[in-house]
């Protein structure tokens, strides 16, 4: 009897005893590896360390449009066999009959980039209070993320405040989005830093501020209506003027390996083939065979290439022709590469859109090897930095508005000094088609293109895979995702 | 953290009183008897059904505490007062017989096989009942009914037993554990597997138990059963109870057998020949002059190269399980030792397991303390398989070697996708150690009559060891320059249960029991990795990570990485439990269930359940009737929760490591931080709300008995990580984890049984299980949240990104095929046509094809057929198993039969059927087919050697296997496909794995021939 009373009493004990205990109802997550976020922010090192990601996140600006160029004259992505056919997707692209829906992904990713980074911004904004200096290089940093979205999709949302202080998420038009814009930019204008290079390389500096409203301005017509020629020029002027850039001769030098030493470099996204990668331009457009010729460990993807006639607009003795990978391809050791069992010769001629499988297909279009393709890298990844912005773009935008100031002889003196240095004879007259092209020789595959296209009106027009395209196309679709989650968001017209 | 001390210790405590208890009422017992022995009763126990000895088989003198039990043998001896004394003999599963001594002193009786089975208990929660009194939905399936083959997983020994329970092996790899889902999908992202509990431990990997330690698997399938589990019952529970000691002289038993695997079926590829054939008909015969594609020995002769006979081979396997058992009145023991080695059918691929397990039973004071101690260990080391290269075996030339002149691996320099797979079989090491130990202790205390109060403690410590090299020099690999790495992940898992429960008898109106407790469960869970890359030699591989040059050469943030984290779950629940008249039950549990996993808002959950039964055939107007024997109605409704595709600080805003970023200031990169998870307060479990309506009956005496079952299943506040508005302020990551939709899954099950023929030497037993259900995603969106487009089912091959074959609708079956009518090849190009969304002329581009509902990679009915014969010593069983209705989309055939690009890879026999000039592959229902099948899952024939032999009781030779035939019109290797109908990543990806498609590259299923014994001395 005693023992049994031993015993319950034991038991009972036990569970009071457990019962009792304050862990046993505490829910309360203990972390480890993770990091809430009301934990973090505080020290100067951890500081820099958010702000950092924010330039990181501007890294991947290739990567949103390196596809996206096929909507473009200079670059397509034929169908070779079965290789690329991709759902007819670049096909849409390419032909202007994309989707919001069947292509939301493409156009959803460029719009929760711009947006999601906003969104970091705005945070860093809020947390950095009193840092005058970092805070208007952060909203100039914002006002260029809305510079793109105003670009891609014309009539999209301003978001200024954080997720703690944001007001709903309006839809505005595109010429708000303009003003708001401009108005940003001109504001932090006296408080941004004049540094070039160093810890300001990558980064917002007052020159890079200069490029997005040359850009904008350059490009008012299109986003509000009206003109704005003379500021374009105005702060084209400011880079030039600054006497802190200057045009390299060796043209390809911009997209080398180690092209951050560009003098001509205004903006770029550091890129490292294995500390930050995301370089894989020649993955995209080098033939499977390439391999052999870099001595890549991987064969890369055979995919984009340029149309025929643009590659013919380059003169033969154009030095930028030099972009383009054409004719017999060879092994490292200079060996002849083959194809099945034709010679592995890489044509400019792109027979068909969409070409049956075998070597004839795989080999046509010329291949850019702008970017330096850097041999024996160990990945899919190279060194060479995405040049946003640079000095060379500049002078074509200032001929360019000179142009339609009609300044004719200061828009000669600008053009032909960047024809110079690709070493073709200077014009001695111009039109507007002329400005056009020689932007299309000077800025291929940097991904302008589409922009410059819709300002000269020749977006939509026929070229060889494409049809005469409605004028709506000239904005992308508001992503069909963004519908679904945003009742205020209207479609842009055409879709 | 003072808890678990206290704990420990009063274990200990315990623990060492239980012996000292268990020797002094040991002692009294055996002096009792002594005194009171008048006479004693000899004799044995024998199954009805086929003569074997019946060990563990109650005997009673009736009106008295003494008894006996009966040994390995069936033997058993017991003291009776007097020549009046009557005998009770009673066994789970048998028909209880008593018997009148008389003057005799030897007693034989053979036991009936209790075919109503309805004295046999069934494992519900904290707790047992008989399967009279049960009113949900619970299948028991007991060791004798266990499939018979190569089955490593206790998964394995139950497949198409329990109705509604579909468990998928989707491949012949024996490092793959089999799929389980109960009663359909329930959840995306919630999680899918149903929770394992084994002896009263919750969460152990059912693939750390051997399949010959078990005794029983208790399924439960509805709400009412289930719910007394909570916020983790949703997809059913399987409650796993082992092996037990049994009183009487000890047993050893020692089973083992010796089994041979090979492919089941085979690509249909091209040989050597062949392929230059068609090579030549498609391409002209100047192809055949690239020397890469076609190269030539020395003497000018083409090769022919058997790729898959190059990587798979005969797999050999073997089993030896060791098993010894005893113990008396008030102490059993069961210690068990196994050993499995499986090799797979690829070359370098199989597994070693050693499981050991010791199981003791203690009762005390004056038998009111009652301890079971369970201890088992598992050790699993694990060759596993790169599929990569069962893809490559496939794709890769007939035509060329395996090695060239040189000695070297012969490969397609500069190809994109055509690797040597003998390469990457001979050149790669891929290792996984696992180990497990589970400790637990459970008591049960006896305070007063009825009152019972009961302490469940356990410890669960887990390690896994995944180990990896592959040589950079390999094409194959050149890629990962030679990449080596180890991860090491554990985890500890600490149990705490306290229950009370009390039962009452009510004279003859009938019973009653409550029960009440509370659970604590903590697991911590941590691991580190590190690689590296760039190895100058192949000969360290991964054992020697600091000898590689990538960490140097390319230094990165990505090298070693470590994580650590911890959930609790706390737990009160309750049930009650009422039968009345032996016609009417009911059964009601509510459980509270609290996760730190859980959003601050939603911390606490309950679930609650009813459930009533009722047995007609108790009724005066069923009585007596002998066609209908037994009727009972179940109806039963409740709430389950499903958490466990929540993972720890899910509901929380994180900040973290992501990429790097470029600091000019240094001229070098720095890791950045960054949010990368949204906060969801309100983040909790899924709601499961079930009803089930269960009709289970009897025929003809028992002859024929059966389950009915309707359910209707709707999960609530599913789970799915949503995409968030982008919109510059309102989230600070992509998407967030939250409850938002709604899936409904309804079914009909049926099981029926019996004894077809039944002389005393010739029994036939059949079995029937079916079970059909219809799955439907109802909503996905809503609360501002919106899943977007959830495209699916990716129908991969060359220029195929973007191209998918499912959309997450709602309305639809989860996997449902939205995809073009295949209409014909053009006669002009060989391209694809479809029909057209505007109905018009056929189109070959995909985004102008009409879409259309083209088939549903669910099945609308599962069934097998289990049949058992035994004639005198010689026994024959086996199972067949059937997937009815289900669509695959063969998309391996798709990318192996395109003539226009047969130079790209190998290509399978017959591409004279399609268009010479037909090169782009297309998505449409062309590749779509129907997969029903039947397969005869497993068979055995075995031989029970009459022993007449004092040392060994019981001896049976048997042969069998595994997949020995399969039925069905599917053109690909095999039409079960592993079907896991949740998230990828368990839930991490916003992506649904692919269900239905085969993609090509699955490790095959094989065919298995067995060999074994099972000895009892």
């Amino acid at each position: 009897m005693y023992a049994k009373f031993k015993t319950s009493a034991f038991a009972v004990g036990i569970a009071l005893a457990l019962l009792g205990g304050s862990s046993c109802t505490n829910l309360e997550e203990e972390t480890f590896n993770v990091i809430p976020a009301d934990q973090f922010g505080q020290t100067q090192a951890q500081k820099d360390a958010l702000i950092g990601p924010l330039y990181g996140g501007l890294g991947d600006y290739f990567d949103r449009f390196n596809g996206l160029n096929a909507v473009t004259d200079e670059q397509v992505v034929p169908t070779r066999g079965g290789d690329w056919k991709d759902g007819d997707a670049w096909r849409r692209l390419h032909e202007h009959t994309w989707s919001a829906t069947a292509d939301n992904g493409q156009f959803n990713g460029i719009w929760t980039w711009i947006y999601n980074n906003i969104t970091r911004i705005n945070r860093a904004i809020d947390g950095n209070k009193g840092n005058d200096v970092l805070v208007a290089e952060l909203r100039a940093l914002r006002a260029f993320y809305h510079y793109l979205a105003l670009d891609n999709f014309g009539n999209v949302i301003i978001a200024s405040g954080s997720v703690e202080t944001g007001t709903a998420a309006d839809q505005k038009t595109r010429a708000e989005v303009y003003a708001f814009v401009e108005k940003e930019l001109l504001d932090v204008y006296p408080k941004i830093s004049k540094t070039v290079g160093g810890g300001s390389y990558g980064r917002i500096n007052r020159y890079v501020v200069d490029m997005i409203l040359a850009k904008l301005y350059l490009n008012a017509q299109v986003y509000t209506g009206t003109p704005q020629w003379a500021k374009t020029v105005q702060y084209c002027d400011s880079i030039i003027g600054s006497n802190k850039y200057s045009l390299p001769d060796d043209f390809l030098s911009n997209f080398s390996i180690t092209n951050q030493l560009s003098p001509e470099s205004i903006l770029s996204t550091p890129f490292d083939k294995s500390k930050r990668g995301g370089m894989n331009i020649q993955m995209r457009t080098l033939h499977y065979k390439s391999q052999l010729t870099y001595n890549l460990p991987n064969a890369p993807w055979n995919g984009y290439c340029t149309l025929a006639e643009f590659y013919d607009s380059f003169d033969n003795q154009d030095k930028r022709k030099k972009m383009w990978l054409i004719g017999q391809q060879f092994a490292a050791d200079g060996t002849p590469l083959m194809d099945d069992d034709v010679p592995m010769i890489i044509t400019k001629e792109i027979p068909a859109f969409e070409m049956p499988a075998g070597p004839t297909g795989r080999l046509a279009g010329a291949r850019s090897i702008k970017y330096e393709i850097q041999k024996s890298s160990p990945g899919v990844d190279q060194d060479n930095d995405f040049v946003i912005y640079r000095l060379g773009d500049v002078y074509l935008m200032r001929g360019e508005a000179n142009f339609r100031l009609n300044r004719t002889p200061q828009a000669l003196a600008d053009i032909n000094k960047i024809r110079e240095r690709a070493g073709v004879a200077g014009f001695t007259s111009l039109t507007l088609n002329d400005i056009l092209a020689e932007r299309g020789r000077e800025l291929a595959w940097e991904y302008h293109r589409r922009q410059d296209l819709i300002r000269f009106d020749q977006f939509t027009k026929a070229w060889t895979f494409k049809a005469v395209s409605a004028k709506t196309r000239e904005l992308y679709p508001i992503p069909a995702d963004q519908l679904a989650l945003n009742p205020k968001l209207k479609q842009n017209p055409g879709y | 953290m003072t808890m678990k001390i206290t704990f420990k210790t009063n274990l200990g405590r315990i623990a060492a009183k239980s012996v000292r208890f268990a020797t002094v009422f040991l002692a009294l017992m055996v002096s009792g008897m002594a005194a009171y022995a008048q006479k004693a009763v000899t004799g044995k126990v024998t199954d009805g059904a086929d003569g074997s000895g019946l060990p563990g088989v109650s005997v009673s003198v009736k009106g008295t505490t003494t008894g006996s039990v009966t040994d390995a043998t069936g033997s058993y001896k017991v003291t009776v007062p007097s020549d009046d004394a009557v005998l009770a003999f009673s066994f789970i599963g048998y028909v209880s017989q008593e018997v009148a001594v008389g003057s005799r002193s030897a007693i034989d009786i053979a036991l009936a096989a209790d075919l109503q089975s309805l004295q046999e208990v069934v494992v519900i929660g904290y707790g047992e009942a008989k399967r009279k009194d049960v009113t949900g939905s619970i299948t028991q399936v007991t060791a004798k009914e266990f499939n018979s083959g190569v089955n490593q997983n206790p998964l394995q020994s139950i497949q198409g037993k329990v109705a509604g329970l579909t468990i998928t092996q989707g491949s012949g790899d024996p490092n793959a554990s089999p799929t389980v889902r109960l009663r359909g999908y329930t959840s995306l992202a919630g999680g899918s597997d149903p929770l394992y509990v084994v002896d009263g431990v919750i969460g152990v990997p059912i693939n750390s138990i051997s399949p010959n330690d078990i005794e029983t698997m208790d399924v439960l399938k509805d709400a009412s059963a289930s719910a007394i589990y909570g916020s983790r019952a949703a997809n059913g529970v399987i409650m796993i109870t082992t092996k037990r000691g049994k009183s009487g002289k000890p047993s050893v038993t020692f089973n083992n057998y010796v089994a041979v695997e090979q492919i089941s079926n085979r690509l249909d590829l091209l040989d050597g020949d062949g392929y230059r054939r068609e090579v030549g008909r498609l391409k002209g015969p100047a192809s055949l002059n690239d020397l890469q594609r076609f190269p030539k020995d020395a003497n000018g002769n083409s090769y022919n190269t058997d790729w898959q006979s190059e990587i798979f081979r005969t797999g050999y396997s073997y089993n030896n399980n060791l098993g010894i058992s005893g113990g008396g009145p008030n102490f059993n023991y069961r210690g068990s030792l196994d050993f499995i080695n499986r090799d797979g059918i690829l070359a370098n691929t199989g597994l070693k397991r050693t499981t050991g397990r010791i199981n003791i039973d203690q009762k005390a004071l004056n038998d009111k303390l009652s301890v079971q101690y369970n201890l088992s260990f598992a050790n699993t080391n694990s060759k596993l398989a790169d599929w990569g290269i069962i893809g490559s075996a496939i794709t890769f030339l007939p035509t060329i070697p395996v090695r060239n002149d040189k000695g070297e691996y012969a490969e397609i320099a500069g190809s994109f996708d055509l690797n040597n797979p003998v390469a990457m079989l001979e050149n790669q090491k891929f290792d996984e150690v696992k180990r497990i130990t589970v400790g637990g202790i459970n008591m049960k205390y006896e305070i007063l009559n009825g009152l019972t109060v009961g302490v469940n403690g356990a410890y669960r410590d887990e390690n896994n060891v995944q180990s990896r090299f592959r040589d950079g020099a390999i094409k194959a690999y050149q890629g990962t320059n030679g990449e080596a790495s180890r991860g090491l992940q554990q985890s500890k898992d600490k149990l705490l249960e306290l229950t009370g429960s009390y039962t009452r008898q009510l004279g003859s109106i009938g019973n009653f029991n409550v029960l009440g407790g509370y659970s604590f469960q903590e697991v911590d869970f941590d691991g580190f990795g590190a690689r590296n890359t760039q190895f100058v030699t192949s000969k360290v591989g991964y054992d020697n990570l600091g000898s590689g040059a990538g960490s140097i050469l390319n230094p990165s943030n990505n090298y070693t990485s470590s994580y650590r984290g911890q959930t609790r779950l706390i737990s009160f629940f309750s049930r009650a439990t009422a039968n009345f008249y032996d016609k009417y039950n009911v059964t009601a549990t509510l459980r509270r269930d609290g996760s730190s996993k859980f959003g601050k808002n939603n911390k606490w959950g309950v679930f609650p359940s009813v459930a009533a039964g009722w047995t007609i055939s108790n009724e005066s107007f069923l009585e007596g009737n002998t066609t209908l024997s037994f009727l009972k109605l179940r109806v039963g409704w409740g709430q389950t929760g499903n958490s466990e595709g929540i993972g720890a600080y899910n509901s929380i805003r994180l900040l973290g490591p992501v990429g790097s970023y470029y600091d000019g200031r240094f001229g070098d990169f720095l890791p950045g931080y960054d949010f990368i998870q949204n906060d969801n307060p309100n983040l909790k479990w899924e709601v499961i709300e079930q009803t089930n309506i269960g009709l289970d009956f009897q025929l003809f005496g028992g002859r024929l008995n059966g389950t009915l079952e309707v359910y209707n299943k709707d999960t609530r506040d599913a789970l799915y990580r949503y995409q968030v508005s982008s919109n510059g302020t309102q989230y600070v990551a992509n998407n967030i984890l939250a409850n938002i939709g709604t899936i409904r899954n309804r079914g009909i099950e049926l099981a029926l049984g019996g004894d077809v023929v039944k002389t005393d030497d010739f029994v036939w037993n059949a079995r029937l299980v079916g079970s059909f259900y219809k799955n439907t995603i109802v909503s996905l969106d809503g609360k501002g949240l919106s899943a977007g487009e959830v495209r699916f089912n990716p129908f991969g091959g060359r220029g195929l990104s973007n191209v998918w074959a499912s959309t997450l609708r709602p309305g639809r079956p989860l996997g449902e095929f939205y995809i073009p009518r295949f209409s014909g090849f053009s006669p002009t190009d060989g391209k694809v046509l479809m029909e057209a969304k505007d109905g018009k002329e056929p189109v070959s581009e995909y985004d102008k094809a009409l879409l259309y509902e083209a088939g549903n990679p669910q099945p609308f009915l599962t069934g097998a057929l289990i049949n058992a014969f035994r004639y005198k010593n010689l026994d024959l069983s086996f199972q067949l198993r059937g997937i009815f209705g289900h669509s695959i989309l063969n998309n391996l055939r798709s990318n192996l039969l395109i003539p226009g690009s047969v130079l790209e890879t190998n290509m399978l026999n017959g591409l004279d059927q399609l268009p010479n000039n037909y090169s782009a592959n297309q998505l449409s229902d062309y590749w779509l087919e129907k997969a029903t099948f039947v397969r005869l899952d497993n068979w055995q024939i075995g031989y029970q050697i009459p022993v007449a032999n004092k040392l060994v009781s019981n001896a049976r030779v048997y042969v069998g296997g595994n997949n020995l035939f399969i039925i069905t019109k599917y053109k690909g290797v095999d039409p079960e496909l592993e079907v896991k109908g949740d998230l990828q990543g368990g839930g991490t990806s916003q992506l649904p794995n692919s269900i239905g498609l085969d993609a090509g590259g699955i490790y095959p299923k094989t065919r298995t021939f067995q060999l074994g014994f099972n000895l009892t001395f």
